[in-house]
């Protein structure tokens, strides 16, 4: 079996010169197509670090991370942000969106970078907001969208480039239970349903007992790393 | 969608653009107004200046523009006009006999320039009839004098009075003759309506003893602008160093420098204008960049490459500039239109102060558009010059620090 994610090694130091913070440090991780896990830790134990180090969107310290056999720890910035555009979807905190485009041009936009055509870009973007049940708000921007409706089409966005995995560092942490609710069935069904990975970092208890797979960081380590049954 | 992209966040923050779009268009008039009024003011010096002197262009004897004697005179050559007859950019061109003379009425003496033309070309260039404030227009036959009216005043000599000319004919001879005044013209420029005459070609080369000689061939253009071309190519088809070709920079210089050093100043001025142009610019790139580094970190992270994006922010910037950069054009465009139909008379201090300095005391601005150009290519160039700041700002962003911002 061969891994989308295989991270060996990884560690990450701030301020190597002064005082040296281990935000990452040795973590040892391989995610195989189609989990849904969640990486949890108190705050301050490196999960974003984490997260970023994965994604290609910051380097590490030492140590690897591979891309479905890729080493992108080695690739150059210009590099790196193709290989993100192919291969990941990224959902951030808050604020994901281009204010000014209304959602199905959020959506297209990683389309058009990727050079689809227009056409396809246009029937992917209604798919695959009709999917995370927001076809009625194709043509509403950012701030006429509520929290959890714009973190819906941060998801959405993050799916139109077809990619290999989807990064979420704490997606639910902005929203209210029922929001959060919403997204994670989504994120689950969308996992279920299309075998898509997901990794997403969180401090909510609601949404790690939704993980089929807790990862569990403290001080840069990881401390433990269980699969669950989902509880329904 | 890029252009989409760039269009929506320029009218993001709505009130800045549109203060920024205002600046520019308020210096863009400015600038415009400034620099066609300073342009149509030479140009109607130049033109007025050249169509009664010497042509934009003129062919002499070799050597005549030294001494200005009438001993450098040529004779009537078909070969020549010929040349000039088949050129295109020639408008229109005239053969004068002028010289230096004395003009009295008995009473009182004076030095001006008394000029032999041929009536109706000389017409079609100087357009000397219809300066006409007395009298009547001169025939080739005519045995009359025209006289401008600030010479006529100070010599107090009215139509059909009499003008004793003296001065030094051909090859020293002794020149002197009377003539009765036909007509009166007034000259718009006040040096030259303080001394100059005409004769009929035949009276002059009379009263000069020189016979079928001019002293010069004064020639006007299309565009000025092309004089330096077209003074070449006369020259090579008239061939040899008997004649020499001149442009009026080269035989008024100290009008080509008064204009020059007015353009000078008059772009130090737009400087200015577009200093405060610049600071709105960059000012404006600044909080755009303050501003939106969370998304553009986003951008970043979710694949768009630093150099679309950077090409996304400097549409905006460029096209924030060429809307108010239309519209300043098109601001001044009816303005200048109105005053184009309608010069403005100066009068007071600064009609004076104009006549002083040999202008006609009218302010008619040039309707030459490339003067809008020039100025909308100063703005736009601005623009880009400044937005490379934010092209440098962008290739420097790391995404993850941006996100946090
Ligand atoms: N840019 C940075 N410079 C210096 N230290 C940093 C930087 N980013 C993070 N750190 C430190 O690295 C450690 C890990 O931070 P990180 O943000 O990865 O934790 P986290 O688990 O995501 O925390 P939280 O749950 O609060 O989001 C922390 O001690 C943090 O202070
Ligand atoms: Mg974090």
């Amino acid at each position: 079996m061969s891994y989308v994610i295989e991270a060996h090694n990884l560690t990450k130091i701030y301020n190597p010169k002064t005082i040296p913070v281990y935000a990452v440090n040795g973590v040892d991780l391989q995610v195989e197509e189609g989990e849904f896990t969640a990486l949890v830790g108190p705050s301050g134990s490196g999960k974003t670090t984490l997260l970023n180090l994965i994604g290609g969107l910051d380097y590490p310290t030492t140590g690897d991370v591979k891309i479905a056999g890729v080493d992108i720890t080695k690739m150059s910035e210009n590099k790196l942000i193709d290989f993100r555009l192919q291969n990941i979807g990224f959902v951030f905190q808050a604020y994901n969106l281009i204010p000014v485009l209304t959602a199905s041009e959020n959506v297209e936009f990683v389309m058009l970078m990727q050079k689809k055509p227009k056409r396809e870009r246009e029937q992917h973007a209604i798919e695959l907001l009709k999917e995370v049940g927001l076809s009625d708000r194709l043509n509403n921007r950012p701030t006429e969208l509520s929290g959890g409706q714009q973190q819906r089409v941060a998801v959405a966005r993050a799916l139109a480039s077809k990619p290999r995995f989807i990064l979420a560092d704490e997606p639910t942490a902005n929203l209210d239970s029922k929001s959060t609710e919403n997204l994670l069935d989504i994120m689950a069904k969308l996992n279920k349903e299309d075998k898509m990975t997901f990794i997403f970092s969180t401090h909510d208890q609601r949404v790690i007992d939704k993980a089929r797979r807790v990862v569990t960081l403290v001080d840069g380590k990881i401390v433990s790393d269980e699969k669950q049954t989902q509880s329904s | 969608m890029y252009f989409k992209l760039a269009w929506r966040n320029m009218w993001r923050s709505r009130r800045r653009t549109i203060i920024t779009i205002s600046s520019i268009f308020f210096a863009m008039i400015f600038a415009i107004l400034m620099r066609v009024i300073i342009i149509g003011m030479f140009d109607k010096m130049i033109s007025d200046t050249v169509s009664m002197s010497c042509g934009y262009l003129q062919i002499h004897h070799n050597g005549y523009w030294e001494n200005k004697s009438v001993d450098s005179t040529f004779e009537e050559t078909p070969r020549v006009t010929f040349i000039l007859d088949k050129e295109k950019e020639i408008t229109a061109w005239t053969p004068r006999l002028e010289t230096f003379a004395l003009a009295s009425s008995g009473e009182r003496t004076k030095g001006m320039l008394v000029i032999g033309i041929d009536p109706k070309k000389e017409n079609a260039i100087s357009k000397l009839s219809q300066k006409l404030v007395a009298g009547k227009y001169l025939q080739d036959s005519d045995k009359y004098i025209l006289l401008a009216q600030g010479l006529a005043e100070y010599l107090k000599l009215k139509v059909n009075d009499t003008v004793i000319l003296l001065g030094q004919g051909y090859q020293g001879s002794m020149a002197a003759a009377k003539y009765p005044i036909k007509g009166i013209v007034k000259l718009g420029i006040p040096e030259m309506n303080k001394g100059m005459a005409w004769l009929p070609m035949a009276c002059a080369r009379d009263f000069l003893s020189t016979g079928a000689r001019y002293t010069s061939i004064s020639i006007m253009v299309n565009n000025r602008n092309n004089l330096a071309a077209l003074k070449q190519n006369i020259k090579r088809q008239i061939g040899g160093n008997e004649y020499e070709v001149m442009t009026w920079q080269e035989m008024v210089p100290e009008l080509d420098q008064l204009f020059q050093a007015k353009l000078g100043q008059n772009e130090i001025m737009s400087g200015v204008l577009y200093l405060v142009i610049a600071f709105g610019i960059f000012g404006t790139i600044l909080m755009m960049l303050n501003e939106r580094m969370h998304e553009f970190g986003i951008l970043i992270a979710v694949g768009m490459r630093k150099g679309i994006l950077a090409r996304v922010v400097v549409m905006e910037m460029i096209l924030m500039s060429i809307v108010g950069t239309i519209l300043g054009m098109g601001g001044a465009f009816p303005i200048v239109l109105y005053f184009r139909v309608h010069p403005i008379h100066m009068s007071g201090v600064w009609g004076k102060e104009m006549e002083q300095f040999n202008f006609e005391p009218i302010l008619q601005p040039s309707m030459d558009f490339s003067n809008f150009i020039i100025q909308g290519y100063a703005v736009l160039s601005i623009a880009v010059l400044l937005s490379t700041y934010a092209i440098y700002k962008i290739y420097r962003i790391k995404a993850i620090a941006a996100i946090n911002s």
